[in-house]
């Protein structure tokens, strides 16, 4: 493993490659620090440039964008009291009100150093852990794929941040329009109503872009104009040693929360942040301060959102099942580039996938140091008013989708989606888990036909086998834990009534 | 729950393989998710009507809202026929001054700016270094 290790390191070392890792790392911490724009819209609008591009190169450009993007959050969570991506909204609990103080440099410090020490603790667990889940999982059958896909799917449905039954509804459409175009076990079309273009089925990419970023554009233009003033003046980026000494306990506790909980299919880095702040308001010796503006307040959930980016590459590299809503475009954009997740992955691209953790690990020392230089740049990035940048993002969604195979099709598809993602979100439904059962739709499918086949359509097969009962338990129990945690949150109350009373 | 129904029907017309009595048909999986999907809508209109909510609480937009966002959407498909005629730089020229005006936004050094340089950047990253040929239509 590590001489491999290092030679994905000497990969990544090449100069383009480390250029490549680099504009990641800078485009991502741009458009993490402008609110509305989200990593995995910044994702799917970064894939067109790496149609020609080397795999290592091109992915590790997505996975630095996605690392970047999540520390380039804080920016505007620390100076407008707007989180940047929804995984820094723990970050303005403390981080805004340092900023009132005049600590904004020492808080946008704190948030870089704890969310690049929480990225590359993150980024080694990825390393040990993903090449056992790999061993682990090529033994699985299709029953064992089966279960697992719609384990991943249930848990985003379930872990979203909005209501299950949309998200579930949501899942449920991805994993439909997965089967539009021609089925690979019969050679008939599906829903493809004439169309020599739905004969290929309908591709990722235009449908990514369309749901996360041309939405985008709608909302914005539903919003209207909207210009940040910053007034406050950035000095003192770095925090004193004795400041980083006071919080190593919530770095660490942090980095292990965060990466657990991005390992788990759900929406990570949100969930790992406002527990990472939790914990630390919870251990934390000055408890009180919290919500005033403390250093800690930024360290726990900074380093709990970054370190979830490794562990939601776990799942993702190991299993093909994302841990994310960014991780299942990167897993599109690994489909692009001719890669199928999972087991087979660490075996057929090896060099890929170390190429993969050694960027990864480079971009968090990149973020670290690009972001501890350029904080003044990149705070002015949130001056940037909105009417200049969504025309640009919308001339970015319709080149980038032209550009997949270079047919206007894929634009149409871009804007069908675009608008059905922004009426969605109009009614409270969440892009993500449609990205996701697009994404599964397909190894969903063919697991389930393929155990059918292979078993003569004994349809529990899947309650035969260990992993296979395993998964599906979970599934299980994600699907019905917000039933369980509201009976027991309601059986609390009951028990605690006539002591109230 | 209409469009549901309506491709469920649709999957009537998939033709059926010979192997069908041994080997699922290509109708079998989409029928399943599109039962599930079924499933769960009625629930959630079930759920909408007990709790007297319409779908999120949805208050439907405001005049100048309205204007902006269609009008955006509009702009977009505008883009998308015209560019195939008029070619795909003036195209974006045009959608970026179009757009800008339609928000609203009064500073012409800035609405210049933008619509000259994104056209720029496009032609440079996509034409030049990642070799797409964009329908060039009668002008550019």
């Amino acid at each position: 493993m590590l001489e491999q290790l290092l030679l994905g390191a000497n990969t990544i070392l090449q100069p383009w490659n480390f250029l490549a890792v680099l504009v990641g790392v800078v485009s991502g911490i741009i458009i993490g620090a402008l609110p509305g724009l989200t990593s995995p819209m910044g994702v799917a609008l970064l894939i067109p440039f790496t149609y020609g591009m080397d795999k290592v190169p091109a992915i590790c450009m997505l996975v630095a964008l996605y690392c970047g993007g999540t520390y380039g959050g804080s920016i505007s969570a620390i100076l407008v009291h707007a989180p940047g991506t929804p995984a820094a909204a723990a970050t303005t609990f403390d981080g805004y009100p340092l900023a009132q103080k005049g600590m904004a440099g020492k808080a946008l410090g704190m948030a870089c150093i704890s969310s690049g020490l929480g990225g590359l603790f993150s980024v080694i667990v990825l390393i040990l852990l993903a090449p056992v889940l790999a061993e682990i999982a090529i033994k699985f059958g299709p029953p064992e794929y089966f279960a697992l896909a719609v384990f991943g799917l249930s848990m985003i449905s379930s872990l979203g941040a909005r209501s299950t039954l949309k998200n579930l509804i949501g899942g449920a459409l991805g994993v439909f329009l997965a089967t539009v175009g021609t089925d690979e076990m019969s050679g008939f079309t599906r829903y493809d109503f004439g169309s020599t273009h739905l004969m290929d089925g309908i591709s990722f990419i235009p449908v990514m872009i369309g749901l996360f970023a041309a939405a985008e554009v709608f909302r914005q233009a539903e919003a209207g104009i909207r210009k940040v003033m910053l007034d406050k003046k950035i000095t003192g980026l770095l925090p004193s040693w004795g400041e980083i000494k006071e919080v190593k306990a919530t770095l660490l506790r942090s980095s292990l929360i965060g990466t657990f909980i991005g390992i788990l299919p759900a929406e990570g880095g949100t969930v790992a942040s406002f527990i990472g702040y939790n914990e630390a308001k919870r251990f934390s010796k000055q408890r009180e301060k919290f919500g005033t503006g403390i250093l800690e307040g930024v360290a726990g959930p900074e380093t709990a959102n970054n370190a979830a980016t490794g562990g939601a590459m776990v799942p993702t590299l190991a299993l093909g099942i994302p841990g994310s809503g960014t991780t299942a475009v990167i897993l599109g954009a690994l489909l692009i580039h001719g890669m199928r997740p999972g087991p087979l992955l660490f075996i057929q691209h090896a060099n890929v996938v170390y190429g993969i953790f050694a960027g990864m690990f480079l971009a968090n020392l990149i973020f670290l140091v690009v972001g501890l230089g350029g904080a003044k740049l990149f705070s002015q990035i949130v001056r940037i008013p909105n009417y200049v940048l969504t025309p640009i993002i919308l001339v970015l969604c319709i080149v980038g989708s032209y550009s997949l195979h270079n047919n206007m099709a894929d634009v149409w598809v871009m804007l069908i989606s675009g608008v059905i993602g922004y009426k969605m979100r109009e009614h409270g439904f969440s892009a993500a888990p449609i990205v996701l059962g697009l994404v599964l739709g397909e190894l969903i499918e063919i697991s389930l036909r393929r155990s059918l086949i292979v078993f003569e359509n004994n349809p529990f097969i899947f309650f035969t086998r260990p992993y296979s009962i395993l998964f599906l338990l979970l599934t299980a129990l994600g699907l019905f834990s917000p039933l369980i945690r509201s009976l027991i949150e309601n059986r609390g109350f009951r028990k605690n009534k006539p002591t109230q009373q | 729950m209409t469009f549901l129904l309506v491709l469920y029907g649709v999957s009537y017309t998939f033709p059926k393989s010979v192997m069908s009595e041994t080997h699922t048909s290509a109708a079998f999986f989409p029928r399943v998710v599109l039962i599930l999907a079924m499933g769960l809508t009625a629930i959630l209109i079930i759920t909408n009507i007990v709790r007297r909510e319409t779908s999120s609480g949805y208050k439907g937009l405001e005049r100048e809202q309205k204007l902006r966002v269609f009008g955006s959407m509009g702009l977009a498909l505008a883009f998308a026929l015209g560019a195939v005629f008029i070619g795909t730089f003036v195209s974006v020229f045009l959608l970026i001054i179009a757009m800008m005006a339609l928000w609203g936004v009064r500073n012409k050094v800035a609405i210049l700016a933008v619509a000259l340089l994104t056209p720029l950047f496009v032609y440079v990253i996509f034409t030049k270094i990642l070799l797409v040929q964009f329908p060039r239509g009668f002008l550019f």
